[in-house]
């Protein structure tokens, strides 16, 4: 939950987007000077050979290229579904853990082997897939595939990052109850809840930690643990739904008095 | 119907999760309870297996829970469920509202649920351990509150280790490998208590 790309430092051949007006949460029709830059502008050697559908096309035109293809896939493109099908599958294999070290992961595969995103827009794509709901994983296949082949393509990617999770998982659900049956397994189960409440508390003190020094994430982050445990001691019914919609209301509302202090001018 | 059942609560689940795998899981364990798919203690189990497997936790969990209620297709509807939010939003983010995230309202937005699902991932965590090492569920129920000596030692031992490894590898042991330490932890421990 660290990642905020800086739109400065990352592209210094693009617009630079910090000038621009602050925006009111009102206004959420998109000023074209936004809009991402084209890759022509993008310097370094390695991207100039896979990205020859982008290059140059207007976004419309690429939409429709990604789209509806009329002629034959230069030969190039013509391998670029069953790749990223294995790519993708591959990524799936290997995510363990989670977080940065997918990231890692990601960026190896994706980056540097395929060279399908540029760093920068890989640094856009972890931003995203950090900020949206779903797991890391899942947001980036949806990513990648749609930049290389539109909507097909983001299916097609996170089928393939999803597969072996699924086939592992299903197979080990079907024989799981007989496997606990035996005894020295339930012991050996018994023992692994005690790890996995450690794995989770260790998780919540890394994020804690992660969230900085701001007193309102931290004092946020303490009240709602605090209503959680009162709440489940308590056996009240109050979903984790209500919790992230209230907290993220605060957030907003938080942002609306600090800009009303500011006297609610831009910048 | 129970496959439409796990398809909305995994579509839920999906579209509210923020921070990956571990912030689902206060969502994931309150839904389960509820529809009594799971007890607690069978929950803990499944998220053993999940994180000890590759995949994304999301996907782990609900293949899994799926599996447990309606067999193929029950976990083929929650993992569809689950992925669909994000496969839509982001898709949305990509082709049309790309600068969504740079929109201050939604970083707003976003800066207030980042804290609050790290804290929803403590209070999960202290909940768990009560029950685990306490059986403690409910402040309205206490008559199986109990200690369970073996999970303390257990945990200690993990503690332990953990510090050690942070201390003189410089990083924590991988989640796999503590589970499975604490699997051999569980059989020479509990046979004896």
């Amino acid at each position: 939950m660290k990642h905020q790309s800086d739109p400065s430092a990352r592209n210094p051949a693009a617009p630079d987007t910090s000038d621009t007006p602050d925006r009111s949460p009102a206004d959420m029709t998109p000023d074209p000077k936004h809009a991402t830059p084209p890759s022509s502008t993008s310097t370094g050697p390695a991207e100039a050979k896979t990205h020859s559908f982008t290059v140059g096309a207007t976004k419309t035109e690429a939409l429709a290229e990604a789209e509806n293809p009329k002629e034959p896939l230069p030969r190039e493109k013509r391998y670029l579904l069953p790749r990223l099908f294995l790519t993708m599958l591959k990524i799936g294999l290997f995510a363990f853990g989670g977080g940065y070290a997918m990231t890692a992961l990601l960026e190896t595969e994706l980056v540097t082997k395929r060279g399908w995103l540029r760093q920068d827009e890989f640094l856009d794509m972890t931003a995203i897939a950090e900020s949206t709901p779903g797991p890391l994983a899942v947001n980036s296949a949806t990513y990648v595939g749609y930049r290389l082949a539109g909507v097909g393509g983001a299916a097609l990617a996170t089928l393939a990052v999803c597969l072996p999770a699924f086939v592992i998982i299903y197979l080990i659900s079907l024989i799981f109850d007989r496997f606990l049956s035996l005894t020295y397994i339930t012991y050996a189960f018994r023992g692994v809840q005690v790890a996995v409440v450690y794995l989770i508390a260790t998780a919540g003190v890394r994020l804690f930690r992660g969230l900085g020094r701001d007193p309102l994430g931290r004092t946020l982050a303490v009240v709602s643990a605090l209503a959680l445990i009162a709440l489940s001691l308590f056996s009240v019914n109050f979903s984790s739904v209500f919790f992230i919609l209230i907290g993220g209301v605060l957030g907003v509302a938080v942002y609306l008095i600090r800009k009303a202090r500011r006297g609610g001018d831009a910048k | 119907m129970i496959l439409l059942d796990l398809f909305l609560t995994f579509l839920l689940i999906g579209a509210v999760s923020f921070g990956g795998g571990y912030g689902m899981i206060s969502l994931v364990r309150e839904q389960v309870l509820a529809h009594g798919w799971l007890t607690e203690s069978e929950f803990l189990d499944m998220i053993a297996v999940s994180e000890s497997t590759p995949g994304p936790l999301a996907v782990n969990m609900a293949t899994f829970i799926g599996s447990s209620q309606a067999g193929f297709p029950g976990a083929l509807v929650a993992t569809l469920g689950v992925v669909l939010p994000a496969f839509l939003i982001i898709l949305l983010i990509a082709a049309v509202l790309k600068n969504l995230l740079r929109y201050r309202g939604v970083e707003a937005f976003l800066s207030g649920v980042r804290p609050t699902v790290v804290g929803l991932i403590l209070g999960t965590a202290v909940v768990l351990g009560l029950a685990t090492l306490f059986s403690l569920g409910s402040l309205r129920d206490t008559s199986g509150v109990t200690h369970d000596a073996g999970a303390f030692l257990i945990l200690f031992c993990l503690l332990a280790l953990d510090a050690a490894s942070r201390t003189w590898r410089g990083r924590a042991i991988a989640p796999i490998l503590l589970i499975l330490l604490s699997a051999v932890l569980g059989m020479l421990v509990y046979p004896h208590i």
